[in-house]
């Protein structure tokens, strides 16, 4: 009977902490405490929880690729663009511009230079496809006025320029020297009128831009 | 001599415990239950002996008996998906409150026929 209750005893106590010490392990490692069942519809949320997120990642992987493409494109019209704009601005004038050409200085001699003159020179400065042309860096552009007041001072874009007039245009600067050398041309008639012209030719002719505001008030 | 078996059992007990490896979560649900049930088995055995009607047959078939019952309920629970154990705690556990508070009495009414004697 002593034996059969030691026995019991030494069982009991024994289970009891095997039981105790399940207990602090499984205390320690959280997940552990949850049951099976619970496991499993845990585990089963987060996979549906992934598989929501790999979802979203490719969605937006897919809009990134096409925004890049998007952005690639939108570059190339950009560039296009700026590559028209940069055109306008040349023609316009509000550029700075570099290029082989001509420069043509007229001077009073016996006689003055009259704005007819500038304004015939400049004419067939454009007649010999001239793309910029200055008057003592007053650049022409599309609505230069070349006037003069009173036969006493000519104004270029209504700025006062005085003799002697450097007049330089870019192109192909064998036809704008042809143009001015012409005989009976420009250049044969403005020395037998008793002015001074000459020119050079050049590869590096600079005509700054110009300064003026292009202003459209009336014109819809 | 029983007083001294029982203090050896449960130091043994305690040592054999120490070192046995600890068991998967699953099945600790089931040896807390048989714990219950065994602790059960052992306050009902101390109230018996004072009641002096303690048999060894009755307390070691009760003591495994319970255990073994109390596990199967468990697992019968576990796969209807009912809390039987829960059932299992309250009885045992009620249990173990009324044999304590018989053991509590008769040792409340030893001390007081003592009382009454030497006055």
């Amino acid at each position: 009977m002593c034996l059969t209750i030691g026995i019991i005893c030494i069982l009991l106590v024994s289970v009891v902490f095997v039981q105790v010490k399940t207990v602090d392990v499984i205390e320690n490692s959280g997940v552990s405490t949850m049951r099976e069942s619970e496991l499993r519809s845990e585990l089963a949320s987060w996979k549906a929880k992934n598989e929501e997120i790999e979802n979203t990642i490719k969605e937006n992987e897919e809009s990134i690729e096409e925004y890049k493409t998007q952005t690639q494109t939108e570059q190339g019209t950009l560039g296009l663009l700026n590559q028209d704009l940069q055109k306008a601005y040349m023609s316009l004038g509000y550029t700075n511009v570099k290029g082989q050409g001509i420069e043509i200085t007229v001077s009073d001699g016996n006689k003055r230079v009259g704005y007819g003159d500038l304004l015939v020179l400049v004419n067939e400065l454009k007649y010999a496809g001239a793309e910029a042309i200055s008057i003592n860096d007053e650049r022409i552009v599309a609505n230069t006025d070349i006037v003069d007041v009173q036969s006493k001072f000519i104004l270029v874009n209504t700025q006062r320029v005085m003799s002697p007039y450097v007049v330089k245009a870019i192109g192909d600067s064998k036809y704008l020297e042809s143009a001015i050398n012409i005989k009976g041309g420009i250049k044969d008639e403005l020395e037998a009128e008793g002015k001074n012209i000459s020119y050079v030719l050049s590869d590096e002719i600079l005509i700054n831009k110009y300064n003026g505001n292009l202003e459209i008030n009336y014109g819809e | 001599m029983f007083i001294v078996t029982i203090i050896l059992g449960c130091l043994l007990g305690v040592a054999v415990g120490m070192n046995l490896p600890t068991i998967s979560y699953s099945y600790s649900g089931y040896l807390a239950i048989a714990i219950i049930a065994a602790l059960d088995s052992v306050f009902g055995g101390i109230n018996s002996i004072l009641q002096k009607h303690f048999d060894i047959k009755i307390f070691v078939s009760g003591f495994f008996g319970n255990a073994i019952l109390a596990m199967l309920l468990t697992y019968l629970g576990e796969r209807l998906n009912v809390d039987i154990y829960l059932a299992a705690v309250i009885v045992f556990v009620g249990r173990m409150f009324v044999n304590l508070s018989m053991i509590r009495r008769y040792y409340i009414e030893k001390w007081n026929n003592k009382n009454k004697i030497t006055k």
